[in-house]
């Protein structure tokens, strides 16, 4: 169980035109984020609401519990909205960038943002495109009478749902931008895409896009193309939607979908099948079993100050360590939700989780089985291949039933990584 | 009294008894005898009766029990439910009679919690209901679990004055929405009851949120009994305006319907109502945004420039009916428009047609069509290498997802297992062992290739016991074998040919296959297959009879006789004889009817368009029910017969009818189909029609894949696919608007002339349907890009009808398109 602590509910004052945010965790019980005005109000609005949207949505097996809220994160220049899924399948981000942005940032970091129903309601009442007050944070007078009057809400916090928020950053580290869509042609394409659960491949062709049944080169895999119905009323104000993906073996993968407003941007990820959540795709095992990742980690975490985007090689640089070894550092803060990454800038942003006690090893079974694995020496070697218990593994491939079921297409198992644990020793 | 008697009256169920001797103890026996039954019930509960006495030990832990964090959980625990019907109130009934007796202080925590204990998707807890609402007093829980017990039992008649707190809870609890909508009392009770003002808030933010189409209708149901006026929705104005753009299609309709009240009273903000009209126009639902674009033409007088360019929105729509009516409205205001709004719409005008952008004296951004992907055969991939792929291909291929086997998997999983088993028998069963003890539950007596396929790779376990005595080459392990039921000639050539590796595994073991393809359609290239034969006649063993007859079977048919002329092996001389005397059977398209075998009754008969096979499928309709999907693999049947599709095509046609009204993944069906040889005829084109009104997303997005390859390869006969298509949609066996997207899709994708022909052929037969205005629009896009002339049977006759439907309306268009060659 989670509990948020908020001084008041979030509300938008229709009269005033005045959006203010309560924050709770992180650096602060109650930070402050920003004062100011925010560009386009119903843009700003919708993409909110889509975003709250997620956060309260269960695409699989929907439940009536309550979800976790949004967090907003402040890098600055810069504010992002992210929530995922309660069924761990649909990650959202909304950046809000600074030209959307007019006024004072008071500190940075990350927290969580209530989101209520009336809040919700008065969103969806914003019509006009006139700039729109905003307070990340309790306001002057708010923070003037912190005395405990706390607006209290207690939701579930699944280990799973946990991992997954913090393993989409480093699974979508390795999507490439497959398509690149007019708004018109978007809208014509993600309107008319049928029902069904079964993935289908969204490929290139002319202008747009078609369905298609195997994967090519160019492909974005699409499953349960109702998860991408809360991109729908935004469409109206996009200028470009763009699609991401991994580079696709004919096996369903995840995938990106970037709603380009000009001054900002939802960006939703979507799980490979609609029953599989992003908290087992094992993207972060292999930067987490290599050896001195810890260690690394704690480096090049102390030197993150919120940055908007995370310079690799400055890092490198300053930390005196090798890009590489940077790079699996970053995927480690990743898995404990310390960074995420944008893909329209191709970059690593810094953000911590504002929920208490990662605890990295514990999020990550299989590579806590591979470490015991490795203690208890039940490696052995025929040639060059590892044999563990009764399983026999070759380079990434293993006779194991998990890796039959997902061809590596779900990270590593749990013998892999403990052979790979012990080849990298030796 | 002890607690032995209690226990008794426990055993005996009788519930009255029981709370007559609980109610009579002492604070101090009681405390005592809590812990005996506390002991008790934990024995109980690990005996092997402990589904028994459930009834009187809630009655007994409400009597003794001492706390409210234990009696909650018990209560939980054990149930008094609705089947022991005759017994059921007075279990009821004693349960909270021996509760008052207590006269516990903390009965309000006690309710409370269980209360919130209560489930919300199974209304099943009677009896928790049944002592909240004993013990709640004025001072209702507020819970989901129980408010939508409460409601779901018929709670208004239950009602106390104080419950009136709790309607604000029920309208928010997801679930009473259906509840609403399936008792009807329930809207009208709660309009008697409730604040107005509460009401409809709590109404119009639940039809915001949206849910199930049973959530949301109860409160329609409720929206429609609470008879909004017109004031009020002057005051919810903009939260009607928040139901237009991503709700369900009756909710925003509602809304529409709410809006235009309003606009009719002169209530309405015509800046509103463009934003309004802006969210409809981004909806899909044709008549919605039909009846939106009527509602702002009104206003066109009004407030020229704002109407027009509110309506251009719709350019970006799919459907060209709906952008030929904005067209027509902005046509008719634009010229009462300023200037600079008269330039904008022109140039949004050139996302239109060419012909709808004429009539704004706009010009259309002409687009480039796209070149079709060329083929390119896949090569067939390496052999499995290593023990340790094969487990791991055996694992994958009947793993998780075994829908289908891969084809190319099955083929080179056998190829191994048989070359493996001449090298190192030990060593290979090790590797099969894993897939061994994953199939438990496989069963040797079905005769399918899926069965047999497996059979084969655990019989490469046992020892082999050669035969004897010397045999023939023309030995047939599989010649008494009987055909299994369902799965066609093609299923059973294959399960035979598995059968016979099975055997010879055991039997009469070869060093190799010699029908492995190259090529991923099942092709084997000639000179490979020569190879092969070369090193078995050098080597001194014959190949299997069916291994030899599928080898041939993949020769391509240009195969040159004189690549075999060299060899002498019976082998050798069969391949010549073969390619001597090869023919093909005979494929005719024939309307046939299924009938129920166990129904005399015409009803159950069902007449559809087949293909014959002469000889082999003489009587393809007994396929379309009782087909074997699974076990006759049909994955791997295009590319077993790799050079007559045609025939493959005809054993595929009763599945692939079927799946037009049925969910399952066939794979890469058709796109094997389309990437095999041989002539593409009538039965591949038939085989495509059904494909592409497939009831599933995905195997419609294979069709087009295969017509697409088709296409590519130059093979596409558009008239033919033209005419099934024209032919079945026209009988109701395809559905318009599952083929349409797919033939759009196609012809985007640089098959334009070529879907051109389809629609050309398959136009004539659907002037009468009632869709046809979606084929007609498909035909104008690719008329105007493609120039192509020429007449298409019975336009001219529709162009010429009078009146403005969407059929006529593209029918003219579709005359424009073609007369402008003329």
């Amino acid at each position: 169980m989670h509990s948020y602590a908020y001084v008041a509910d979030s509300r938008l004052d229709e009269t005033r035109r005045a959006l203010g945010l309560q924050t709770s965790g992180g650096r602060a019980p109650n930070p402050r984020f920003f004062t100011g005005f925010l560009g386009d109000a119903q843009q700003a609005a919708t993409a909110l609401l889509a975003i709250a949207k997620i956060a309260g949505t269960r695409y699989f097996q929907p439940t009536t519990e309550r979800l976790r809220d949004p967090v907003v994160t402040c890098n600055g220049d810069r504010l992002r909205f992210e929530s995922f899924s309660g069924c761990c399948g649909v990650y959202a981000r909304l950046d809000v960038l600074g030209d959307a942005l007019d006024g004072e940032v008071h500190d940075r970091g990350t927290t969580n943002v209530d989101v209520n129903e009336p809040l919700r309601r008065a969103l969806a009442r914003v019509t006009k495109g006139d700039p729109l007050h905003l307070t990340v944070g309790p306001d002057q007078v708010e923070f003037g009478t912190l005395d405990g009057a706390v607006v209290e809400k207690k939701v579930p916090l699944p280990p799973r749902w946990l991992r997954g928020f913090a393993e989409t950053q480093v699974l979508t580290s390795k999507f490439d931008l497959k398509a690149e869509l007019s708004a018109a042609d978007a809208q014509r394409f993600l309107k008319t895409l049928p029902k069904g659960r079964a993935a289908v491949w969204a490929v290139p062709s002319g202008r747009s896009l078609r369905l298609s049944g195997t994967a090519s080169a160019n492909a974005v895999c699409l499953a349960g193309p109702n998860r991408l119905e809360t991109l729908i009323p935004l469409l109206r104000f996009a200028k470009a939607v763009r699609l991401y993906g991994p580079p696709a073996d004919g096996k369903p993968v995840a995938s990106g979908w970037e709603v380009d407003l000009g001054a900002q941007r939802l960006t939703l990820v979507l799980s490979p099948e609609v029953t599989r959540g992003l908290s087992g795709e094992g993207a972060v095992l292999d930067g987490l079993a290599a050896g001195d990742a810890d260690t690394d980690a704690e480096l090049v975490g102390a030197l993150l100050d919120f940055e908007p985007r995370v310079d690799v090689a400055d890092l490198a640089d300053r930390s005196g360590l090798t890009p590489a070894r940077v790079r699996d550092a970053l995927a480690q803060l990743g898995t404990a939700g310390r960074v995420g990454y944008d893909l329209a800038e191709a970059s690593y942003f810094h953000r911590e989780l504002p929920y208490g006690g990662i605890d990295v090893e514990a999020m990550n079974p299989r590579l806590r089985n591979a470490k015991a694995l490795v203690a208890q020496n039940a490696v052995g070697w025929d040639g060059d291949t590892a044999v563990v218990g009764t399983y026999r593994v070759n380079g990434e491939a293993c006779t194991c039933q998990w890796w039959a079921e997902y061809r590596g297409g779900r990270g590593k198992c749990k013998h892999v990584l403990a052979a790979d644990m012990v080849r990298g020793k030796a | 009294m002890s607690f032995d008697r209690i226990q008794a009256l426990i055993e005996a169920g009788h519930a009255h008894p029981l709370a007559e001797a609980l109610k009579s103890l002492t604070p101090e026996r009681r405390k005592e005898c809590a812990k005996d039954l506390i002991a008790y019930e934990k024995a109980h509960r690990a005996s092997d009766v402990r589904w028994q006495h459930g009834e009187p030990l809630a009655i007994a832990g409400a009597g003794l029990l001492p706390s409210v964090s234990a009696l909650t959980p018990w209560l939980v625990r054990y149930q008094i439910s609705m089947h022991h019907s005759r017994r059921h109130d007075d279990n009821i009934g004693a349960l909270v009679d021996v509760l008052r007796h207590r006269e516990l202080t903390w009965m309000p925590d006690l309710v409370t919690r269980i209360a919130a204990r209560m489930p919300t998707r199974e209304r099943w807890r009677q009896d928790l209901l049944h002592v909240v609402l004993e013990f709640c007093g004025d001072d209702p829980p507020d819970s989901d679990g129980f408010l939508l017990h409460f409601m779901d039992s018929g709670g208004h008649t239950r009602w106390r004055p104080a419950f009136d707190a709790l309607i604000p809870r029920m309208l928010e609890v997801a679930g009473s929405g259906g509840i609403m909508g399936a008792r009807r009392q329930w809207p009208e009770f709660l309009c008697d009851r409730a604040d107005r003002q509460v009401l409809l808030d709590g109404c119009l933010a639940r039809l915001q949120q949206g849910g199930t189409a049973a959530e949301v209708g109860g409160f329609l149901v409720l929206h429609e009994v609470v008879e909004v006026t017109v004031d009020e929705i002057a005051t919810h104005v903009r939260d009607y305006v928040a139901m237009l753009p991503d709700s369900r299609s009756t909710v925003a309709g509602l809304a529409q319907d709410q809006l235009k009240r309003l606009d009719d009273a002169g209530r309405l903000d015509f800046g509103l109502l463009c934003e309004a009209s802006r969210w409809v126009f981004g909806r899909t639902e044709k008549k919605l945004v039909r009846a939106q674009l009527v509602w702002l033409g009104k206003h066109g007088k009004a407030n020229p420039d704002n109407v027009v360019l509110t309506a251009a929105e719709l350019f970006a729509h799919e459907s060209d009916d709906l952008r030929g009516q904005a067209v027509t409205l902005i046509a008719k205001h634009l010229g009462n428009a300023r200037d600079t709004t008269q330039a904008e719409i022109r140039a949004l005008a050139e996302q239109l047609p060419g012909d709808l952008a004429a009539q704004l004296g706009g010009t259309t951004s002409q687009e480039q069509a796209p070149e079709l992907a060329a083929f390119e055969p896949r090569p067939f991939p390496s052999p499995i290498a290593t023990l340790d792929e094969l487990t791991r291909e055996l694992l994958c291929a009947f793993g998780r997802d075994s829908s289908y086997v891969e084809p190319s998997t099955a083929e080179r999983v056998i190829e191994a297992v048989v070359r493996f088993a001449w090298q190192d028998r030990e060593a290979l069963a090790q590797a099969i062992r894993p897939f061994a003890e994953n199939t438990p539950w496989f069963d040797d007596s079905q005769h399918t290739p899926r069965s047999e396929l497996i059979g084969a790779v655990l019989d490469a376990q046992d020892k082999p016991r050669p035969l004897k005595h010397e045999v023939s080459t023309e030995l047939d392990f599989a010649h008494n074998r009987k055909p299994e039921h369902g799965i066609g000639a093609l299923g059973d050539a294959l399960a035979k040919r598995l059968y016979e590796i099975g055997r010879g595994l055991v039997h009469l073991p070869k060093p190799a296959l010699v029908s492995t393809p190259t090529e991923m359609s099942g092709l084997i290239d000639p000179a490979t297959l020569a190879g092969r034969l070369a090193r078995a006649e050098a080597e001194g063993w014959e190949p299997w009879q069916r291994d030899l007859r599928q080898a041939l079977q993949r020769l391509p048919r240009d195969t040159d006789p004189g690549l075999f002329a060299s060899l002498t092996s019976k082998a050798g001389a069969k391949v010549r004889d073969w390619l001597a005397n090869r023919t093909d059977p005979e494929v005719a398209i024939a309307e046939r009817t299924y009938r129920h075998p166990w129904r005399y009754s015409s009803y159950m008969a069902e007449t559809g368009l087949y293909a014959t096979v002469t000889p082999g499928l003489e009587e393809p309709e007994q396929f379309l029910r009782e087909n074997d999907a699974w076990g006759s693999m049909m994955e791997w049947w295009p590319s077993s017969l790799p050079v007559q599709r045609e025939v493959v095509a005809a054993h595929l046609i009763p599945h692939l009818r079927a799946r037009t009204a049925s969910k399952g993944v066939d794979g890469r069906l058709l796109p094997m189909l389309a990437e095999a040889h041989g002539p593409a005829g009538p039965a591949v084109h038939l085989a495509l029609s059904y494909g592409l009104g497939a009831e599933l997303v995905v195997n419609r997005a294979h069709a087009v894949d295969a017509v697409l390859i088709l296409a590519a390869r130059d093979q596409l006969d558009g008239g033919a696919l033209g005419d099934f298509l024209g032919q079945l949609l026209d009988i109701g066996d395809l559905v318009m608007n599952r083929v349409a997207p797919g033939l759009r899709d196609a012809a985007r994708s640089g098959a334009a002339r070529q879907i051109w022909d389809v629609l050309a052929a398959a136009l004539p037969r659907l002037w009468t349907h009632n869709r046809v205005a979606d084929l007609v629009e498909l035909a104008v896009e690719l008329a105007q890009l493609l120039q192509p002339g020429g007449e298409v049977p019975g336009l001219a006759e529709v162009a010429a009808r009078k009146g403005s439907s969407k059929s006529v309306v593209q029918a003219k268009r579709l005359m424009n398109a073609l007369g402008g060659t003329a």
